[in-house]
């Protein structure tokens, strides 16, 4: 009997889409997979065009900048915006897709290759563009409005979508959903995974969760591995996407109780869900929770989860006990994960 | 009045720059129907058939009728995960989960 062959060698398909390293991994022969993996590159730039926030001739910077007004949504947005509500309902308002204005605030205007290109860059402090001076308390994604019957939707003044992360599991999740007509597949978002059916002759795809790079000096090293098989794995953290600003470390997640980002003793949350946007939007919640009450949290809802603290400590629900690698990133810990705080 | 906001980009999806199979993933159909004859002819006859993984429960939801009532409540199962731990050793991992970059 021969061995099944290695899921790597199956074929790939890597670009740059969204600010992030994609890639889209088909197991099929390569003259089969070709063109939808080529289909899958076209779908991730198409939809970036319409949900990024950073072009300026996107539906959502088109939304951003009409506040007030009863907009008519492409069909896109619309359920794209709607699974993002639908999170947010089922985290409690932890993941809320309504604060770019707090994020902005927060100095993350451009994209981030455009920010810096370094991890810690210093940003100047200028007026907030979203600033209105509306009390931060009491806003949030409860404060729109929508008409379901025409796909309309209108954003309160000092209101502004901020799809990002979301956007990218709802793509990677329908770029699977396209692969799996053609056989077993696996989509890479930036960090974010979502998987189809197992490869041939194993029981998933085999993935691992990176430790976070201020904890290994920005070596590669696995904290844990595990079998992706129809669902998908999302990893967030204020390990990478971090900046000075108004004299103090910012980062992107923001916690919507308070407008800032969050002060949270987590490097990083991995979550494990049936859908990408589960994923994400349960991740950033645990980000924002902490440790402590992420695990209380998740434990209840037996969702599996991987969470590295700021002092190296790797922490799991019951359901991803068996995840850890074993390597200890403890010793390898430096300052580096202090000064993201 | 309603503003209609799809720009420039978005017509352009619409102009069929993409598939037909990615234009039907974007015009808001979460489960794919995939009805492209291109697809049929393109179509592998021998995609692996990969028994289904013992370890990932697939979530389902079931609607029930409340008795007695005519109205309805969605059951979620919960988020698949791993049932077990893995029975063989994993080979070299393909991708590496991790925040966004």
């Amino acid at each position: 009997m021969t061995a099944p062959r290695d899921p790597a060698t199956w074929p790939e398909r890597t670009f740059y889409a969204m600010g992030c390293e994609m890639s889209a991994r088909l197991a099929v022969e390569p003259h089969v997979a070709a063109t939808p993996l080529a289909q899958v590159e076209a779908f991730f730039h198409a939809a970036e065009s319409a949900l990024s926030r950073f072009r300026p001739d996107s539906e959502v910077a088109s939304v951003n900048a009409h506040p007030g007004q009863w907009l008519s949504l492409s069909p896109l947005l619309w359920d794209v915006m709607s699974i993002a509500l639908e999170v947010a309902e089922q985290t409690g308002g932890l993941f809320d897709p309504t604060l770019l204005c707090a994020l902005e605030t927060a100095g993350y205007r451009h994209s981030f290759e455009q920010m810096t290109v370094t991890t810690n860059a210093t940003i100047p402090v200028e007026a907030s563009p979203c600033s209105n001076h509306i009390p931060w308390r009491g806003r949030g994604y409860r404060q729109l409005r929508r008409r379901h019957d025409h796909r309309e939707l209108v954003l309160p003044a000092g209101m502004k979508l901020d799809l990002g992360g979301i956007a990218k599991g709802y793509i990677a999740q329908t770029a699977v959903n396209h692969l799996r007509s053609w056989g077993p597949a696996l989509v890479d978002a930036g960090g974010d995974l979502v998987a189809g059916d197992a490869p041939p002759g194993y029981q998933g795809w085999p993935v691992a969760v990176a430790a976070p790079s201020p904890l290994v000096q920005g070596n590669n090293l696995d904290v844990a591995q595990l079998w992706l098989v129809n669902a998908a794995l999302a990893t967030s953290g204020i390990d990478y996407r971090r900046w000075q600003a108004q004299g103090r470390p910012m980062h992107h997640i923001i916690d919507p109780r308070s407008g800032e980002p969050a002060a949270t003793d987590l490097l990083s949350a991995t979550v494990l869900a049936s859908t990408a946007v589960q994923a994400e939007g349960w991740a950033k919640a645990a980000i924002i929770l902490g440790s402590a009450s992420a695990l209380g949290e998740l434990r209840q809802r037996r969702i599996a989860a991987l969470f590295v603290r700021r002092d190296g400590k790797i922490l799991t629900t019951p359901l991803a006990q068996w995840w850890p690698t074993g390597h200890a990133i403890r010793e390898q810990h430096n300052n580096a994960g202090q000064q993201a705080s | 009045m309603t503003k209609r906001t799809t720009g420039p980009a978005y017509r352009w999806l619409n102009a069929g720059a993409v598939s037909m199979g990615i234009l039907a993933s974007l015009v808001g159909a979460r489960a794919l129907q995939w009805q492209d004859n291109d697809k049929a002819a393109a179509a592998p006859t021998s995609v692996p058939q990969v028994e289904s993984s013992p370890v990932i429960h697939l979530p389902t939801s079931t609607l029930r009728q409340n008795a007695g009532e005519d109205t309805f409540a969605i059951e979620l199962a919960p988020i698949p995960t791993l049932a077990a731990p893995a029975s063989v050793p994993l080979p070299r991992p393909v991708a590496r989960s991790r925040s966004s970059r």
